[in-house]
């Protein structure tokens, strides 16, 4: 759960049982865990956080944050991409994602009304 | 400007005096022509905004349409009230543009960029679009407020009243100026030759001008409530000059004030009433169009003046009223021809193209 307010994503099992905090990821607006083993996915899957602006600041903060995380599922960032902004590949209060490929992700922007699709190329990242 | 000119200013306008008046400014002859034909069936409400493309395209802000409030659990949601037109040369009614966008509710002004993109300012939404030369939203800057007040000055429930203004939303005290791109009730937008974009921010509670990148990325932004230089009462228009120039129709505090690019106060000038909208000519030798209206509704007391950017009026023309040739809230003016302007209206619902006589 990106629980924005107290600026971290927890996490609870089935029975809603808590289990963990990741304090590290700024305001979590939105929160996507990418989907399980198939064609185009080896069956490891990650957790997506977008980072805007804080609810203690007004809109504007926006230009300060806007960063997403890619992370191990058990809270270890190992990746980001983007940052506040209106051009391509910048984001502007990031309110949702759809990460089914952990490599193409899909945006919803309140600030900017659009959606952007994200293509990640992590290999290239490596080289 | 000398810093003993500066203190002098400053001086004159502590001891609360007005800036000093010019006098014998001279009439200019004019011909007008009502611009716009409408459908049957749609009609222009309150122009606020007008301005042409490099086709002779005219396009229209207006407040007009269905505007309605839904009362959610815990907040308004505004939508609707505004509508984007586009006419041919002659004014004749094309399209609508931007129907049911999120950010038109109460329209303030409209501007067409050198590059014929068309920019609305809204005031309820408090936020700038840009539309593409095709029509299509290329930018949006500020965010509308989640909840916008249907009654202005009264707080919701649990919370203080304060002062005027409404419909912006911000809560944020007068004169503190807002960081970054949060309007409060903007006005107007203009851009200098680098394709900075700098917005009236506004008559709600931020007094101040904001400057971005051509990516709509905040750059900075200055002023705050008040009547010395470098602040505002009501930031109501932009013009930017050839040079880089900004210069800022203070309503409240009756005058113009110049800044560099940077928000540094140059000079400031009187002599053209309650500034409520400016438009600068693109010519080698630029002038600025100021529209005066002395009282609320532009009934009584209205005139466009003609000034040279160090503030000397060269003439007027028009007088309050519903008359072709008088003006009621001239709110607009688009003066891609120096002696041929489009003056779009809020109180009198229309768009007079005006041909100065030399």
């Amino acid at each position: 759960m990106g629980d924005r307010g107290n600026a971290r994503v927890q996490v609870l099992d089935n029975a809603l049982n808590w289990k963990a905090n990741y304090p590290n990821v700024g305001n979590p607006w939105a929160v996507c865990v990418s989907g399980g083993p198939g064609p185009k996915n080896p069956g490891k899957q990650y957790l997506f956080v977008s980072n805007s602006w804080p609810d203690s600041a007004p809109a504007a903060a926006a230009e300060f944050t806007g960063e997403v995380y890619k992370m191990e599922l058990d809270g270890t960032i190992i990746g980001k991409f983007g940052r506040a902004g209106k051009a391509p590949g910048e984001f502007a209060t990031i309110h949702q994602m759809d990460c089914r490929d952990p490599n193409v992700i899909y945006t919803a922007e309140i600030n900017d009304w659009r959606s952007q699709k994200i293509l990640l190329k992590p290999k290239a990242a490596l080289q | 400007m000398t810093r003993t000119a500066r203190v002098l200013i400053a001086a004159v306008l502590v001891c609360g005096a007005s800036l000093p008046a010019q006098t014998g400014v001279p009439e200019i002859a004019f011909d007008s022509v009502d611009l716009l034909k409408m459908p049957r069936d749609i009609y222009v409400g309150e122009v606020a905004g007008v301005g042409a493309n490099s086709k002779g395209q005219i396009f229209v802000y207006t407040r007009t349409g269905h505007p309605y409030a839904t009362l959610g659990d815990n907040r308004t949601f505004a939508r609707g009230g505004s509508r984007l037109f586009q006419f041919d040369a002659a004014g004749k009614f094309v399209r609508e543009l931007g129907q049911d966008v999120y950010g038109f509710n109460a329209a303030i002004g409209l501007r067409v960029d050198p590059q014929d993109n068309v920019w609305t300012i809204d005031q309820a939404a408090s936020q700038v679009v840009k539309f593409d030369s095709e029509g299509r939203i290329a930018l949006v800057l500020g965010r509308k407020p989640e909840t916008i007040a249907v009654r202005p000055n009264q707080p919701p429930a649990g919370q203080p009243a304060r002062g005027g203004g409404g419909g912006g939303g911000g809560g944020r005290a007068a004169g503190s100026g807002t960081p970054g791109s949060s309007f409060s009730r903007p006005t107007d937008v203009a851009w200098d030759q680098a394709g900075n974009i700098y917005v009236a921010d506004g008559i709600g509670n931020s007094n101040r001008v904001a400057k971005f990148d051509k990516d709509g990325r905040f750059i900075k932004h200055w002023g705050s409530t008040g009547a010395e230089p470098g602040q505002f009462n009501g930031v109501k228009a932009l013009a930017i000059d050839s040079q880089g120039n900004v210069y800022v129709a203070d309503a409240g505090n009756k005058r113009i004030q110049v800044f560099d690019a940077e928000g540094v106060f140059k000079t400031q000038f009187g002599n053209v009433g309650t500034p409520l909208t400016m438009c600068m000519t693109r010519g080698t030798t630029q002038v600025l169009y100021v529209s005066h209206a002395g009282d609320e509704d532009g009934m009584d007391d209205a005139a466009i003046y003609k000034v040279q950017l160090d503030g000397k009026v060269i003439g007027k023309f028009g007088s309050a009223g519903k008359l072709l040739k008088q003006f009621g809230l001239a709110n607009s003016i688009d003066c891609r021809n120096e002696n041929e302007l489009l003056i779009g209206e809020m109180t009198n619902w229309r768009v007079q193209r005006i041909t100065l006589k030399k």
